[in-house]
């Protein structure tokens, strides 16, 4: 059960004429990781087909495009995979297709070019609408000035404007009025500030930049290619425009999202077989070959080697031979899990993919998470709000990402901090259980915190024994009795040293069952160091991983008293009237709400923490290849 | 005031363990935050790095505990 699954090496070798038919064949059953062989022949290529490689691209594109116009329910449908029904109603119909015919289908797809032409359309308009957005933010500067710009077009002539603050009109009519002769000069009113249009020969332009080092002044740049008569009549022309280019957008949007709510399935599902076909025929490099034969190599899953060995038989009619090879190399991972338990898989990646050699950790991290996290929050309330805002999270992201299963593990956590919850009775902090099942109440944050610290450290115990006993199931497997045995000594020495310690200290264990278990752990030490140097030094960690589970206690007990100090300054009362009451209502949420955020947070980090730097440096190397089968997951098709 | 001093003890105990885990907290955190600008792929193992000194808060609150607990101080 703690283990991955069971992988074996194989080899097939077939005829060269039955290539295509083993290829589908292996990628139908997606049970094979191939891998380079290490026959010395000579490799074999990739097929090229030019014609599908550039259908795929045209065909992508298509797909990505019109994903954007899919209505907001399509959109939930197909980009998150949520309420995917229609969606696998559609691919039960639709059969792979494979060489010509598949050409021919997607030849037949004649929206695709509409598609293009359309998305060509859209991104010109938008690149029209932006210069004509810059176009009417330089005309309205000018807006009230009356000036026609069309008079201000000279071969002789440079024409400039500037921007005057009222601050600066003092400056500016004394600048003016030292130029003379080469200068012309109109003083206008425009909407928001004095302009001023100074005309100059060609040549004279240098004198006027002494006007832009005023503070207040700002030359705007007279555009005349794009100021072609007053600002007023320019502004109207571009409003009429930029209307009839909005329309033409609007009216291309509709004809994507019509396309979209009709061709997606068409696209995406050509798309698809498009890949799968790309996939078969790239995976040729892997092969190795000889003049009429075929070697492929790779790994498969123990348990379906005989299906695989049929399938092939059936697509070589019998002329192949399918051998299981003995080998040193590390065998890939797939981990065994049901699907619902799939994210703590995210989570343990962290670290590491385990080696298929050794015991997959996940399972206990699974068991020992949520226990970890629920007794460091432990508070109804917020395991409700915590189950309420993970369902929420899931609902709306798409079940692949990151976010998703995130919130799916804190929502299965939710239960457990509720479970805790009910056996310390904290409800927001206050307790309840008295009112409807007093025995429910297992402990209490206050009155039993050194029964709490004692089981945090209990728990600590336990769980690095397991790694011991992995390590010990590790090393054995490996042929490092040994160190093996080290482990089992340092078992030893860990309960040992525990129950004497517990004997000495707080007179749980008898003065003679306290000695023994001592004599027993000084033993255990020493033949620990006689067997492992390396091992020898590890025994300082079993005293004080075992201590460090005691932030089980003290990040739980931290989360209680603030929940109870929350309640003690702001729990409202209808008493002190109904202003004062909402007020302190919505603070008291707002503080629990922190609260628990900040359990959450830290509830998470150091139940992960506890688990990867206590538990699993006891015994996970990790390091493991993941199995990476050669296969395409169906979206929008189904094999033929 | 046999009470008073425990406390006081267990006080300065929180207090060092704090010093420390904060001094170590603030070279990792710092150097986790440029790992994780360089590779954001490794935030996971940088917040493992992050919350791997307050063991020694940790140590220093059970420490302040069975002080408390010692001199029979409640909470």
């Amino acid at each position: 059960m703690l283990g991955t699954e069971e992988m074996q090496k194989v080899r097939i070798i077939a005829l060269r004429s039955n290539r295509y038919d083993i290829i589908r064949e292996l990628h139908k059953k997606g049970v094979i990781d191939i891998r380079k062989s290490s026959i010395a022949a000579a490799e074999d290529a990739a097929v090229e087909i030019p014609e599908l490689n550039a259908l795929l691209v045209r065909f992508r594109s298509a797909d990505s495009t019109l994903k954007k116009y899919l209505d907001k329910k399509a959109q939930t449908r197909i980009v998150k995979h949520l309420d995917d029904a229609h969606t696998k109603a559609y691919a039960s119909s639709h059969k792979q297709l494979e060489g010509a015919k598949l050409f021919e289908a997607a030849g037949a797809v004649k929206a695709i070019d509409e598609i293009f032409s359309l998305e060509a359309r859209k991104t010109a308009i938008d690149s029209e609408l932006g210069e004509l957005a810059e176009t009417k933010a330089l005309a309205s500067h000018f807006v009230g000035t009356g000036i026609d710009f069309l008079d201000l077009r000279s071969e002789f002539l440079t024409f400039r404007a500037f921007s005057v603050a009222k601050n600066a009109h003092a400056k500016v009519d004394a600048e003016m009025a030292k130029l003379k002769g080469d200068y012309e000069v109109i003083d206008r009113k425009a909407k928001d500030a004095r302009m001023v249009f100074i005309a100059c020969r060609k040549g004279k332009e240098a004198t006027l930049d002494r006007l832009t080092a005023i503070s207040g002044v700002y030359e705007i740049d007279i555009d005349n290619s794009r100021l072609d008569a007053k600002a007023e009549d320019v502004l109207a022309k571009l409003g009429k425009r930029e209307s009839a280019l909005a329309q033409e957008k609007a009216s291309a949007n509709a004809r994507l999202s019509a396309l979209a709510k009709k061709e997606y399935l068409t696209v995406a599902s050509i798309t698809e077989m498009l890949s799968v076909e790309a996939d078969r025929a790239g995976v040729s490099e892997n092969f190795k070959k000889t003049d009429y034969t075929l070697i492929v190599e790779g790994w498969v899953l123990k348990r379906k080697l005989d299906e695989l060995r049929a399938d092939v038989l059936k697509a070589t009619k019998g002329r192949f031979t399918f051998e299981t090879l003995a080998t040193d190399e590390l065998a890939p991972t797939l981990v065994k899990r049901p699907g619902f338990l799939r994210p703590f898989d995210f989570l343990v990646s962290f670290v590491n993919l385990p080696r298929s050699d050794e015991i997959d950790p996940t399972w206990i991290f699974i068991l020992t998470f949520p226990i970890f996290y629920g007794l460091m929050i432990a508070d109804v309330g917020y395991g409700v709000m915590s189950l309420l805002l993970a369902s929420a999270v899931i609902r709306i992201t798409n079940p692949d990402d990151l976010v998703c299963n995130t919130a799916k593990i804190w929502r299965m956590c939710s239960l457990s901090i509720i479970v805790f919850g009910v056996l310390s009775n904290q409800y927001f902090g206050i307790p309840l259980n008295q009112y409807f099942m007093p025995s429910l109440t297992l402990f209490d944050w206050v009155k039993d915190i050194t029964t709490i610290l004692a089981v945090s450290i209990l728990m600590g115990i336990t769980q690095i024994t397991l790694g011991l006993a992995f390590s010990f199931i590790n090393h054995y497997k490996r042929g490092h009795v040994v160190l093996a045995i080290s482990k089992l000594t340092s078992i030893v020495f860990l309960i040992g040293g525990t129950i004497a310690l517990a004997g000495a200290l707080f007179g749980m264990f008898s003065y003679d069952v306290s000695l023994y278990c001592g004599i027993a752990s000084i033993i255990a030490v020493l033949a620990t160091a006689a067997m492992s140097g390396i091992e020898a030094t590890e025994i300082t960690s079993l005293l004080s991983h075992p201590l460090s589970y005691a932030r089980l206690m003290g990040f739980g007990l931290s989360s209680v008293m603030t929940a109870l100090l929350i309640d003690m300054a702001f729990t409202p009362s209808l008493d002190s009237g109904i202003l004062v009451f909402s007020v302190t209502l919505i603070v008291f949420i707002l503080l629990h709400f922190m609260n628990m955020i900040l359990g959450i947070f830290e509830g998470s980090v150091q139940a992960v923490r506890l688990n990867f730097v206590e538990f699993f440096s006891k015994f996970y190397e990790g390091g493991g290849v993941k199995f990476s089968p050669f296969a395409y997951k169906r979206r929008y098709t189904k094999e033929d | 005031m046999e009470a008073a001093i425990a406390a006081i003890g267990a006080g300065i105990a929180i207090l060092g363990g704090a010093i420390g885990t904060a001094m170590a907290q603030a070279a990792i955190g710092s150097s986790g935050m440029g790992l994780v600008a360089e590779k954001p792929e490794e935030f996971g193992r940088a917040l493992l790095f992050l919350v791997l000194p307050e063991t020694i808060l940790i140590f220093a609150f059970v420490v302040a505990i069975l002080i408390m607990l010692g001199f029979g101080i409640g909470i």
